[in-house]
């Protein structure tokens, strides 16, 4: 039974590799490997980013003889890693899956069907603890005296991180789930203390560089406050180096806590989770009034997007990206304005644009629009409305949430950076049609790749194909750009590449739109 | 009012819909039944422009589907067998989505909502979000949003299941009244007897191919309906 609970969790979290959701068929073998590819090469970029912070601390820390503190710290931010990562969706894989109701109906225990969500909690806590408890053991094998102990006893270390991680999600779940309960406003509530973890998430990364440069300065004394008031991390560390006795307490801790953590989790699973798929309904006056057709499209997205913690977060993330960095380059503003006295002003506008494309293509919520629609599709494709009008007032609500924080950033960045007004306009004229362009991105790789069957909004607005395509190809192109910029910097000026960048964001714009009236409408006629 | 001749559409290897003829008049109430996966959803999703179709041709109200689907969108409205509804929305926010993109006015809107609302006793539940909503309520919901554009016709896929008895003779009798006044109805049902009692014509589907159709007087002669279909199933297995 519980084989059988798992296999399903698994299949949800895979069948973007094995599956087409397109066509609900199995993948081809070739589709399946490029797709593998593509995930493990952003798995490997992002661990070399960490591997490379590993390397800074690693031999300076094992010299001082303060290994263990080196491992502390490493696997103290795989924890935060991967509780940031998969705290927002443990709340909503655990007790808003769509198919709670149905599993309950049948008779599996309430535990199994709990162990299998946490199963699926806990591969995605593994993921992301991974992209630096690896690299650590790595950086720590390369560039220490490693002793075969120690490998030993820091990969056995890793592997109880992974559950650390695992209960301090479950636990943040459970608590969301508990509180919520009582709440009418449940939207409001989720995504008011995921911007709270994500801002506090950010802080510790923003002084995570002074931080590690005191380390490496004066790594003894923060040693010394370390074990003295986080007693578990120094365990964890001390564990790492091969203490037997440090590590058997904290895997003895671990279990006692895990244990405890699930005990408290499955009295409370079945009470939770029927709360949660039988909300109270609350009442909102709506009056019967005529509006526009496309006013009236464009409003129903944005009450789909607003009416889902897990859409609003994962889709619209740029938004506050873009408020942390403008209050960032506020803070800065006097590096700032002396870095802006070293760059001439073609490069500096170059910089600005950048600026905008990354914070501008970080929001997807029109690379998940179609597949949101989920059994709810019928309805569009009923109505007598043009497809395109459709495409429009999807791609309209991306452009709508992100264009005016990408604006935001793009004129506060080229005030700081001291910009002449033209080059300003400029620049923010392209990184609008720049964000226009995302959003074409998104609908037309949402297009090509749908998953209308989806149990939970999480498959399709965190874990969705197309949300991968949409954001990573966007920084791809980024990258590209940025990369001919320094290949061909000897022969050509920063004013004339910014204006080369335009023209072609401008082109390939054009050319999104172009598809999104043919190719984009065809496929989405073809959609049922 | 609705034409549908020589449609077929298969899955991959397998024919849904193979070669169907039907022919619906104005003021016709026309019952389609069939064993499950016999075809009956993807003719009907056919009609309705949400499902492509390999060959034949559908046209309703004189146009074809294929050449002009925003036109004959505009002429029909769909309840499908499942109400998935957007569940973000309250009653009222999505009678007003639906009413907006037909275009219909306010107080049209208001009038119509107000007499169904009242009739399936959902008006105090319109402001509460349709997420909280049963089967049965968000099929009287698709049954208002469906009347609020006043179409020429109405296609349903399976109407009256989750439906109480009161809300399915109110259904019943709103069918008659809105054909009465011209307006045509293809639906599809399993309750043979409300089939028999309440349409002019029938269609019988087997294995994607109409195996009966006609006046449902020709269709049953002496027989029930239900008499006739179990024959026509026992018909293929005897075979």
């Amino acid at each position: 039974m519980f084989k059988a609970l798992l296999k399903k969790q698994l299949l949800e979290i895979n069948s973007n590799f094995f599956r087409n959701n397109k066509t609900g068929t199995r993948r081809s073998k070739k589709s399946g490997i490029m797709l593998i590819c593509f995930f493990a090469f952003v798995c490997f970029y992002l661990g070399f980013i960490f591997f490379q912070m590993a390397n800074g601390l690693c031999s300076s820390l094992f010299e001082a003889n303060l290994g263990w503190f080196y491992f502390a710290m490493m696997f103290t931010l795989a924890i935060m890693m991967g509780v940031v990562g998969s705290v927002f969706n443990t709340y909503n894989s655990v007790y808003q899956a769509k198919d709670n109701d149905l599993l309950f109906s049948m008779p599996i225990p309430s535990k199994f069907i709990l162990l299998a969500r946490t199963v699926g909690v806990y591969i995605m806590g593994l993921f992301y603890c991974s992209l630096i408890t690896i690299p650590t053991i790595i950086a720590y094998c390369m560039y220490s005296k490693a002793t075969f102990l120690g490998v030993v006893f820091s990969i056995i270390t890793a592997i109880i991180i992974s559950f650390i991680v695992l209960i301090l999600s479950l636990t943040l779940g459970y608590l969301v789930a508990k509180i919520t309960s009582k709440m009418k406003n449940k939207t409001l509530f989720v995504v008011v203390l995921s911007v709270v973890f994500m801002v506090l998430y950010i802080y510790f990364v923003s002084i995570s560089n002074n931080f590690i440069s005191s380390i490496i300065t004066n790594g003894g004394e923060v040693a010394n406050k370390v074990k003295i008031f986080a007693f578990p991390l120094y365990a964890i560390g001390q564990s790492c180096i091969g203490n037997i006795l440090c590590l058997l307490g904290v895997l003895f801790a671990t279990i006692l806590i895990m244990l405890l953590v699930y005990y408290l989790l499955w009295k409370s699973f079945f009470n939770l989770s029927i709360n949660h798929s039988n909300q109270t309904a609350i009442s909102r006056k709506t009056t019967l009034v005529q509006q526009n057709i496309s006013l009236s499209l464009i409003k129903k997205e944005a009450k789909r997007l607003f009416s889902s913690s897990t859409y609003l977060l994962n889709s619209a993330i740029g938004a506050l990206m873009s408020v942390i960095a403008v209050i960032f380059l506020f803070i800065q503003q006097q590096t700032i304005s002396s870095l802006s006295s070293m760059l001439y002003e073609g490069l500096s506008s170059l910089l600005v644009l950048a600026v905008m494309l990354i914070f501008g293509s970080m929001n997807t919520i029109s690379a998940s629009s179609i597949s949101i629609e989920g059994k709810s599709f019928w309805i569009l494709k009923s109505l007598p409305i043009k497809p395109i009008k459709i495409l429009h007032a999807k791609t309209n609500l991306h452009i709508l949430i992100t264009l005016p924080f990408t604006l935001l950033v793009g004129i506060c960045s080229s005030i700081a950076l001291k910009l002449s007004v033209i080059n300003a306009i400029i620049v923010c004229i392209v990184g609008a049609v720049a964000v226009v362009g995302f959003a074409l991105l998104g609908v037309l790789s949402n297009l090509r790749h749908p998953n209308l069957n989806w149990v939970n909004e999480i498959a399709v607005v965190k874990q969705g194909l197309p949300v991968f395509v949409s954001m990573f190809g966007s920084w791809l192109f980024i990258g590209i750009l940025a990369g001919l910029y320094f290949a061909f910097a000897s022969i050509i000026t920063a004013t004339t590449y910014l204006y080369i960048v335009s023209a072609l964001i401008i082109s390939i714009t054009a050319l999104e739109y172009y598809l999104l009236r043919t190719v984009g409408v065809k496929q989405f006629e073809k959609l049922c | 009012m609705l034409k549908i001749k020589n449609l077929c559409k298969s899955f991959g290897e397998k024919k849904a819909v193979d070669n169907v003829s039907i022919e619906i008049a104005n003021g016709e109430i026309y019952g389609f039944i069939g064993h499950n996966g016999a075809g009956k959803t993807t003719t009907i999703k056919a009609c309705t422009g949400i499902m492509p179709f390999d060959s034949g041709e559908i046209e309703i109200d004189g146009v074809s589907i294929k050449d002009k689907p925003i036109l004959c969108k505009s002429k029909i409205a769909y309840i499908p067998d499942n109400p998935d509804l957007y569940e973000f929305m309250t009653g009222n926010q999505y009678i007003n989505f639906v009413a907006d993109i037909f275009s219909v006015p306010t107080e049209t809107r208001k009038k119509i909502t107000k007499k169904i609302a009242d009739v399936f006793e959902l008006s105090q539940d319109l402001d509460k979000s349709i997420s909280s909503y049963s089967h049965g309520m968000k099929q009287k919901l698709a049954v208002i949003s469906a009347w609020i554009h006043s179409p020429k016709l109405i296609i349903m896929d399976e109407p009256f299941v989750g439906l109480d008895p009161k809300a399915s003779h109110s259904l019943k009798l709103m069918m008659r009244e809105f054909c009465d006044n011209g307006g045509s109805i293809f639906f599809s049902t399993h309750v043979l007897e409300v089939a028999e009692k309440l349409c002019d014509k029938v269609a019988i589907i087997k294995n994607g191919q109409i195996v009966a159709s006609g006046k449902m007087q020709d269709v049953k002669g002496d027989k029930s309906l239900e008499k006739v279909f179990l024959d026509l199933e026992d018909g293929e297995k005897n075979v």
